[in-house]
């Protein structure tokens, strides 16, 4: 079901893990995403900052609102969306970017994180 | 005796006329306490009496209730009364105890005995007090409370007549709590029976039941739900003959044999026949109606048959309604030999059908043909609405501007339908499901032509409602459906989210919490209606033409 709805890659550069999501994630699979987001995250070698592309997730709920709540606690986290996502309004109104970073393209996002000590 | 209809006037004057007065003052009394059915409206007459009739500027009855509670009924000339209270060691109670009338001519004397009462009474510059602790066969029933603006020296007479008054209160007491007795456990006996719906696959259905505004005892009105053979629908709504618990108690046993019988008949016809036998046995189901119908979704028909019961209502997506009444008989319960009839009819996507109780469509002084031409003309013009809104409508235009003397139910059903103008998606509540059900949500709103961002806004918003359906659909034991209902009619969109199981509070911060925040700030309008049978959520968006 989590593979149907939700597809991660991954791509490091340097000390910074880049995390592309593509589909949905709703009740059904943001648990699981979550725990494959910190699998990376807590490996090793230990990345300094993960950025996280949300800009082709279709669907969000406040569960998987709820889930990237709790990474922003356990990593820096930096995540991309541009304002033409589908998903930009919700995550505007749901209150992110008060928690976390959030650019528009990747390589800004990826050079926010390499800046900081 | 204390006839103050001047209080200027001291009431030892006259002896013939008093006795005249406080005849009229007594019958009056006791006529309107037999019309009483709670013991709040009992209460309520005895403070009318004290302030209108014996002359008192201040009256208050405090109500025992078998916890050994007060409750206070009162009305007085002065605001400030409110905070006078019988509570703990004040002279009410002690009135009570001692299972006598207390009277104080002299406000002063009631001041010594009682510092902290008179303390509360004396802005209110009352002269004279009688507290009558009320029992009903030597049980407590409550305290009547009087304070007079006037000096009264309470004769002997005038002391029995008060007495009288308030045994006369007492007994209507104890009457009213038999009654609520009775009510409650023909309310809860009801309840019981009725079933809970929305449990069936593959068709939305919502039931109304409204009891009588002017009665307080529960009517026979039933209904029920049936999952059959091959995904067909059985429906019926029921009217058992008479009031209260007897009624109840047929009601019981008619919907149970109704059950019994569908699962084993051939068709609906079939199933009457079989209630009709078992009717026939039971004295008190002699005259029960019934209408019951078989509906068909995937073959888009149904099937029906009346029992002295007025038709069912169908009505397409397009409008066009018409009534199920080729198959009115007899009510139930008379031995006869004909079999009851069997009729079908057309029943496409998307149509709903209603079954009621005739409380709906009967009104005085209104023909029967009258009242079933204003619920199909109601149910006509809201057609494509979801149907809780459907069922809301309906009800609130036919019982708007009626006496309403019997209970009213409803029940409505709609087959699952995906049209440009109306969705209707019914899934087990569960996570899995959710994915699949915003699938047909997007799909809808592509065929309905509503536009970016409203469309992913709303979806957003709805799947919010969805998840919190399913969230706490696992406190319930049943297995939980969830039913989306989507339509748009010009410019407005409204989609209902609706499920069986009804919320948990939340608390502003808990997850739930954040989710009906998200909902309410990307919805514009968004309502949530909690139902014993479960919550429904509402949004209603405004968008422009379709391009």
């Amino acid at each position: 079901m989590t593979a149907d709805l939700c597809a991660i890659e991954e791509q490091r550069r340097d000390e910074i893990v880049v995390l592309w999501l593509r589909g949905e994630i709703d009740l059904s699979n943001a648990g699981a995403i979550e725990t494959q987001v910190l699998a990376r995250v807590e490996g090793e070698p230990r990345p300094r900052a993960v950025v996280l592309d949300l800009n082709e997730v279709e669907y969000l709920d406040s569960a998987a609102l709820a889930a990237i709540e709790r990474l922003t606690r356990r990593t820096r986290l930096h995540l991309v969306l541009a304002p033409t996502a589908v998903m930009h309004r919700t995550i505007m109104i749901a209150g992110l970017p008060h928690l976390t970073p959030v650019h528009d393209t990747v390589p800004e996002a990826v050079a926010a994180a390499a800046d900081v000590d | 005796m204390t006839v103050i209809s001047n209080p200027d006037v001291e009431f030892d004057s006259g002896a013939a006329a008093e006795v005249d007065s406080d005849l009229v003052a007594r019958q009056s009394l006791a006529a309107r306490l037999a019309r009483a059915r709670t013991s709040e409206q009992v209460a309520a007459i005895a403070v009318e009496h004290g302030l209108n009739t014996f002359g008192a500027s201040l009256a208050r009855v405090a109500i025992l209730d078998d916890r050994g509670v007060f409750t206070f009924v009162g009305d007085a000339l002065h605001e400030e009364y409110g905070s006078f209270s019988l509570h703990g060691g004040d002279p009410a109670v002690e009135a009570f105890q001692s299972q006598r009338p207390r009277f104080w001519t002299q406000f002063d004397d009631f001041a010594l005995a009682h510092p902290r009462a008179a303390r509360a009474l004396r802005p209110l510059a009352v002269r004279s007090i009688a507290l009558l602790p009320m029992f009903a066969d030597g049980d407590p029933a409550g305290v009547w409370f009087l304070g007079f603006p006037t000096t009264q020296r309470f004769s002997a007479t005038e002391r029995v007549a008060l007495a009288h008054a308030a045994l006369e209160v007492a007994i209507a007491l104890e009457r009213s709590r038999l009654y609520e007795f009775e009510r409650s456990v023909a309310t809860e006996l009801q309840r019981s029976l009725l079933p809970p719906p929305v449990l069936i696959e593959g068709a939305g259905h919502c039931s109304r039941y409204i009891a009588a505004v002017s009665s307080l005892t529960i009517g026979g009105d039933w209904y029920d739900t049936m999952r059959l053979a091959n995904g067909r629908i059985g429906l019926a709504v029921g009217d058992a003959v008479g009031r209260g618990l007897r009624a109840a108690t047929v009601m019981g046993q008619l919907r149970s044999a109704l059950g019994a019988c569908a699962l084993r008949a051939a068709d609906a016809a079939d199933t009457i026949d079989c209630l009709d036998e078992f009717a026939s046995n039971i004295a008190d189901a002699t005259s029960s109606s019934v209408a019951y119908a078989i509906v068909d979704p995937v073959g888009g028909s149904v099937e029906y048959c009346c029992a002295g019961h007025p038709p069912p209502l169908c009505a397409a997506p397009d409008g066009r309604t018409w009534f199920l009444d080729q198959a009115q008989m007899r009510p139930l319960g008379f031995r006869s030999g004909d079999h009851r009839r069997l009729a079908r009819s057309d029943f496409p996507a998307g149509s709903v059908i209603l079954l009621y109780s005739d409380g709906l469509v009967e009104r005085r002084g209104r023909s029967l043909d009258d009242g079933l031409e204003a619920l199909a003309s109601a149910v006509a013009q809201r057609v494509t609405l979801p149907i809780d809104h459907l069922a809301d409508a309906v009800l609130d235009e036919l019982l708007a501007t009626s006496d309403r003397t019997d209970d009213v139910t409803l029940l409505v059903l709609r087959s699952p339908v995906s049209t440009p103008n109306m969705l209707l998606r019914k899934t087990h509540a569960t996570p899995e499901a959710l994915a699949p059900l915003r699938c047909d949500v997007r799909a809808w709103m592509r065929a309905a032509e509503i536009p970016e961002p409203a469309a992913t806004s709303l979806l957003v918003a709805v799947g919010e409602a969805c998840m919190n359906a399913v969230q706490h659909a696992y406190t319930s034991e049943m297995h939980p459906m969830l039913r989306v209902e989507a339509s748009r009619v010009g410019d407005e969109v409204v989609v209902n989210v609706t499920d069986t199981g009804t919320w948990k509070a939340q608390s502003p911060r808990s997850r739930g919490g954040r989710g009906i925040d998200i909902m309410r700030k990307l919805a514009t309008d968004v309502t949530v209606q909690r139902r014993v049978s479960g919550t429904t959520v509402t949004f209603r968006e405004h968008i422009g033409a379709a391009p």
